[in-house]
């Protein structure tokens, strides 16, 4: 369950901004999480309400957008977005892939007043 | 004024344990000193293999150990019954190790150059994949009583290691695990990771283990 301590980390860094920008509340965080980030949105979800609770993101809408992961083959080069993070290169057929996009975790904006 | 404002970001989640991890990994390397992860699920031999190595190695060079579970201070007792230097971190709800608080140990353990330095993670193949230490390398430890499927259902940690130990080998005759297509597996996974099949019990593989070591402590003095 990292995704609590992630949570904790989001609402952090948004609410330290916050308070830069003068805002008194948050209403809504945008969220870019790659689908070979290793982390659960389901379970983001679930632990956001939990920890915005007694702040001034309290009841803020966690929008959560998907990074598609995005292959690049050791072999040949070739790029190609796998259907699961262990698919073969679909050029040459070899394994030994590296992950160029997909790994995100990242607060895209928020919105406050 | 007032009204709904959007505020651009664009912050990286992992960036606060990244910076710290790095300032780590440079306070290790200015030390000499070779720092370790060890990673597995929970009961994979990890205490064991350590105690052991230890038991091996910390004659002939420096050894400490930082210890991470939920609760309890049962490895680092097992540690210190060694005669080697521990921390025990009690991670409490967490399930992995952060940088800082690898940071903070380190500060408490206060190593002699040319110190390996051993990270015991908290038992979980999933969460401490995401989490830089600033470890030198990262050592999965998977036994021969789980599944040879291991590294293709946790693809995220078997692909981040630069080790693997293959514990627990003295029962390969009495379980049905097939280590040749664990390591096809892993190769899938990760082709550039090293696999030693040992058993901490009966001394199996240990010179290779202890081989990789040296040649990482060679690496960790010269980098200096």
């Amino acid at each position: 369950m990292h995704e609590l301590a992630l949570s904790q980390s989001i609402v952090g860094l948004v609410l330290e901004r916050a308070r830069a920008e003068r805002m008194r509340t948050v209403t809504r965080v945008v969220v870019a999480v790659g689908t070979a980030a290793g982390v659960d949105a389901e379970a983001l979800r679930f632990c956001w309400d939990v920890v915005v609770e007694e702040t001034a993101a309290r009841g803020a809408e966690l929008v959560i957008e998907e990074v598609p992961r995005r292959a690049r083959c050791r072999s040949c080069g070739h790029e190609f977005e796998p259907a699961a993070v262990l698919a073969p290169c679909p050029a040459c057929a070899r394994s030994g892939v590296e992950l160029v996009r997909g790994r995100e975790l990242r607060v895209t904006s928020f919105d406050g007043e | 004024m007032g009204g709904v404002r959007t505020v651009n970001i664009e912050a990286d989640l992992l960036a606060k344990n990244d910076i710290i991890a790095a300032a780590n990994r440079e306070w290790f390397a200015r030390w000499e000193l070779l720092a370790l992860n060890l990673v597995s699920s929970p009961g994979a031999g990890k205490t064991t293999l350590l105690e052991r190595t230890l038991r091996d190695v910390a004659g002939a060079w420096p050894c400490v150990v930082i210890e991470g579970d939920q609760q309890t201070d049962n490895d680092a007792r097992r540690i210190a019954a060694c005669g080697v230097p521990v921390v025990q971190i009690n991670t409490g709800t967490m399930c992995h190790l952060e940088a800082q608080m690898v940071a903070d140990a380190c500060r408490r353990l206060d190593p002699a150059p040319g110190t390996v330095v051993m990270i015991e993670n908290v038992g979980n193949l999933v969460c401490p994949a995401m989490f830089d230490l600033g470890e030198a390398a990262r050592v999965v430890v998977a036994s021969v009583t789980e599944g040879d499927d291991k590294p293709v259902k946790y693809p995220y940690m078997f692909e981040t290691a630069d080790l693997v130990v293959l514990s627990k080998c003295d029962l390969l005759p009495y379980v049905p695990f097939d280590a040749e297509r664990f390591e096809a597996n892993m190769h899938d996974v990760n082709p550039d990771a090293q696999v030693i099949r040992v058993s901490a019990i009966r001394g199996d593989g240990l010179p290779a283990w202890y081989g990789w070591l040296a040649d990482r402590r060679a690496v960790a003095a010269v980098r200096a």
